[in-house]
């Protein structure tokens, strides 16, 4: 206290620079938080700019990978674009992380240069998967289900899309009109007139009756990418096309009419042909009704062969069409160039009696009784897969690609699920799924694909690093 | 010891004074460049949300109704002006479909340009899918 009191002198001072201190302190702690501002909202306005170039990036894929030649676009990447700008240069960056056949994954990257140095980076990754193989199932009691490759048969549990008895009569045939992405199903009214019913994914069912005019007692349809038709035969042979305008069914006889048409009629289209069975007892004979020219051919097959299924495929420029079916015993295969001119294929295998064939778009596949399956390919021809733990008759067969469905509506006995057997790997080999041991598994009698399978998905995507 | 050190204390007062006032100086320019500034980038994050929005609309919009998509004014003096250019880059396709269905036919680069009283521009790029139109 006696030293304060003695040494007043330049106290003052003492206090002014003691206050330019604490104010220098204040004012660089402001200058540090007003600094800190405004580097975040340039770095907003930078993060901003580079998501929005990172966004641009992928509406650009976006449009590439729905496109047909996705593969041309992989080869050409990484793709590195400039953004106009004024005062920055703004780029994005394409990058493909993961290349799979079903799921492709790329990164998009934001870049803001300034000065050839890259200031801000904002990386978002898209995921595109491929929607698997899907179709559309008829059970023995008249329901109606999609199904596709990752239906878990083992502990089936998926709603109808038809309820069984929601239509007073049968449902004979399901199609899918690939045009207007819609469901149909052909099917009678007990016994009487027939009925359409059509839904497009999630909308409601809509019923339509024909009453008379030949539209009555369809067994099959099907669909005509084409003209955006469907064709089909009734009861007593007569050709129809029809097509929904956005409105009303319209149909139209084609004023074809094949001769002693009986029930048992499958159909297919092919080149612009419509090849459809006849088979009884007495004749047996396929009809081509070429759409163009508005003609109808028909090939008699030997009396003794019952065909039960056509199917037609094209791959690189070739082009055939298969009917499969059964004598006594065994299995009997014709196939056809064009749809007119059938042969007999002799020694190739030695199969059971077949039921039903399909074109997967890479081979054939045909199934029959005691779980026989027949593929044929371009390349490899005929061969005859391992059958010996499928045992079933397996009466329908339908594929897409790599994965095949075959089904065996006929139940060992009431209490039990119909059987069905996959294939993931085009045929070769099959997993069965016996109604005796699964038995929530429905009672199939017709699988048509739905053919707006295979397109590219957006499915997941955020930022990454 | 008194009469020695009358006046003094004032010298040294009108002194510190002038050492404050000559340390002040700057200080206060400072402050009103950064009031100047702060206030500039309060337009820049206005802008810059304005911009947002619009972008995120467009991208909307150009699925729909590419047609009218036209430049606008947002508020009193805040002018938001919309360009576009056609990109063709290596991937413009024939008729192809998205996962909703909607045809994508080109790709657009769209500049959203906002003007806060004439004097603040923001801009803000990206690329869209034009549809239809």
């Amino acid at each position: 206290m006696y030293l304060f009191r003695k040494n007043e002198s330049g106290f003052a001072l003492v206090m002014v620079f003691l206050t330019i201190v604490v104010l220098g302190i204040l004012v660089g702690a402001f200058i540090n938080s007003s600094i800190f501002n405004i580097r975040f909202t340039s770095h907003q306005e930078n993060r901003s700019k580079a998501y929005y170039a990172a966004q641009a990036g992928i509406n650009h894929l976006k449009t590439s990978i729905f496109n047909e030649d996705v593969q041309t676009f992989i080869n050409e990447l990484p793709v590195e674009e400039n953004l106009l700008n004024s005062d920055k240069s703004i780029k994005y960056k394409i990058e493909l992380l993961e290349d799979n056949p079903n799921n492709k994954k790329f990164s998009s990257k934001g870049l803001i240069v300034v000065d050839n140095k890259v200031r801000t980076t904002v990386s978002l990754f898209q995921e595109f998967t491929k929607s698997g193989a899907s179709f559309i199932a008829i059970t023995e009691d008249n329901s109606a289900y999609i199904i596709d490759e990752n239906t878990d048969w083992a502990n089936f549990n998926l709603e109808p899309v038809l309820n069984s008895g929601d239509f007073k009569g049968n449902i004979y045939a399901a199609s899918w009109d690939s045009n207007n992405k819609v469901l149909v199903l052909s099917g009678d009214q007990n016994g009487g007139n027939n009925n359409i019913f059509m839904k497009n994914l999630d909308g409601e069912w809509i019923e339509e009756h024909f009453n008379g005019g030949g539209i009555n007692h369809i067994y099959d349809m099907t669909f005509n990418q084409d003209n955006g038709k469907f064709y089909s035969v009734n009861h007593n042979g007569k050709i129809h096309e029809a097509y929904f305008d956005g409105q009303n069914w319209i149909t139209n006889a084609t004023g074809k009419k094949a001769k002693n048409f009986k029930d048992n009629v499958n159909s297919i289209i092919g080149d612009n042909k419509f090849v459809f069975l006849e088979s009884d007892s007495f004749t047996n004979k396929i009809y081509t009704y070429d759409i163009d020219e508005n003609s109808l051919s028909s090939s008699n097959l030997s009396y003794m062969d019952n065909i039960m299924d056509v199917a037609y495929g094209e791959q690189d420029g070739e082009q055939m069409f298969v009917a499969v079916g059964y004598e006594d015993n065994s299995g009997v295969i014709y196939t056809s160039e064009n749809g007119d001119y059938w042969n007999e294929v002799y020694g190739e295998v030695d199969a059971w009696e077949l039921n039903s064939v399909t074109w997967t778009g890479n081979n054939f596949i045909a199934v029959g009784d005691s779980g026989q399956v027949v593929v044929y390919d371009f390349e490899n021809g005929w061969s005859e897969p391992d059958r010996e733990h499928l045992t079933r008759s397996y009466n329908n067969v339908e594929g897409f690609e790599q994965f095949v469905i075959a089904s065996s509506p006929d139940p060992i006995s009431s209490e039990y699920g119909g059987t069905i057997m996959v294939s993931k790997d085009g045929g070769t080999n099959w997993t069965k799924y016996d109604g005796a041991d699964y038995r929530d598994i429905p009672k199939f009698k017709n699988i048509k694909k739905i053919d707006n399978s295979n397109e590219w998905l957006k499915s997941n995507w955020g930022f990454s690093n | 010891m008194n009469k020695q050190s009358s006046g003094f204390s004032l010298i040294e007062v009108m002194a510190a004074i002038v050492i404050l006032t000559i340390a002040f100086i700057p200080i206060i320019a400072y402050f009103t460049n950064t009031i100047g500034f702060v206030s500039q980038r309060e337009d820049l994050a206005e802008a810059n949300n304005i911009a947002v929005n619009t972008i995120e609309f467009l991208k909307k919009k150009s699925e729909t109704d590419w047609d009218n998509l036209n430049s606008y004014t947002y508020d009193n003096g805040i002018i938001v002006t919309i360009d576009y250019l056609d990109k063709n880059l290596n991937s413009v396709s024939n008729g192809a479909v998205d996962a909703e269905g909607n045809r994508i036919d080109v790709l657009a680069e769209i500049n959203v340009s906002v003007d806060i009283d004439g004097d603040s521009s923001y801009q803000l790029n990206s690329i869209v899918n034009k549809v239809g139109g």
